[in-house]
């Protein structure tokens, strides 16, 4: 049973699906979008959500048409100010979640900005991560990974 | 019914880790509580920028981390 409100972490690969209709998953992302607004959830997302967007966006290793950095901004800055996604950023907290995370799991290398994803999270109390790379989100504690059917 | 001293007695006693965590969440809580009428505002205007960009060809569908963190890529 879903509340009003209820708070889902985005990882930034939903946020592409979500904005670029050229992605291939961008109806398979949107099916389950439109399920979320149905329940009414809110969409929790850091700074590196948006950072990680805007890299895979304005990318031409991406796409043939990558983005310039002011098609980006207004994109946005609609998103940040949107009630309904919540901004949260990660502190101390974040970083140990982090850390504690990669050495229980033997964790190196790029994975680690997963795990600072996965830091923020805990540290506001954020249970659900909707995400792509469902693995890099398996195994760890006081999350639950949303699949994209 | 405890009181906002008696709670803020027990956020005292919680271990530095904790109380950041607890008041990361105590601000949340706070400056983020809309409406059920603005959430739903809210969702119209996300609603209306789903697949407002389209970059053409997509290459590569879902980077990894270490590509998105590779000055190279």
């Amino acid at each position: 049973m879903t509340r009003i409100g209820e708070i889902l972490f985005v990882d930034s690969n939903i946020l592409v699906c979500f904005l670029d209709v050229a992605h291939p998953h961008h109806e398979r992302v949107m099916a389950m979008v439109r399920r979320w607004r149905n329940e009414d959830l809110r969409f929790a997302i850091s700074p590196q959500v948006i950072g990680e967007a805007f890299r895979t966006l304005t990318s031409h290793s991406y796409t043939s048409g990558p983005l310039k950095a002011k098609t980006f901004r207004p994109l946005a800055e609609r998103v940040k100010v949107n009630p309904s996604v919540l901004v949260v950023s990660p502190g101390e907290p974040a970083i140990d979640f982090a850390l504690d995370a990669a050495v229980k799991l033997d964790i190196s290398s790029a994975r680690i900005y997963d795990l600072i994803l996965y830091g923020t999270m805990r540290e506001h109390g954020i249970a659900r991560i909707a995400t792509i790379n469902v693995k890099h989100f398996s195994g760890l504690d006081g999350i639950e990974v949303v699949e994209i059917p | 019914m405890m009181t906002a001293e008696q709670a803020l007695e027990i956020v005292r006693k919680l271990p530095k880790h904790e109380r950041q965590r607890f008041f990361a969440q105590l601000d949340r809580e706070r400056k983020a509580q809309p409406g059920e009428e603005e959430i739903r505002r809210g969702w119209d205007d996300l609603m209306a920028l789903a697949g407002s960009i389209n970059t053409g060809k997509v290459l590569v569908p879902f980077p990894t981390k270490e590509q998105l963190y590779d000055e190279n890529w």
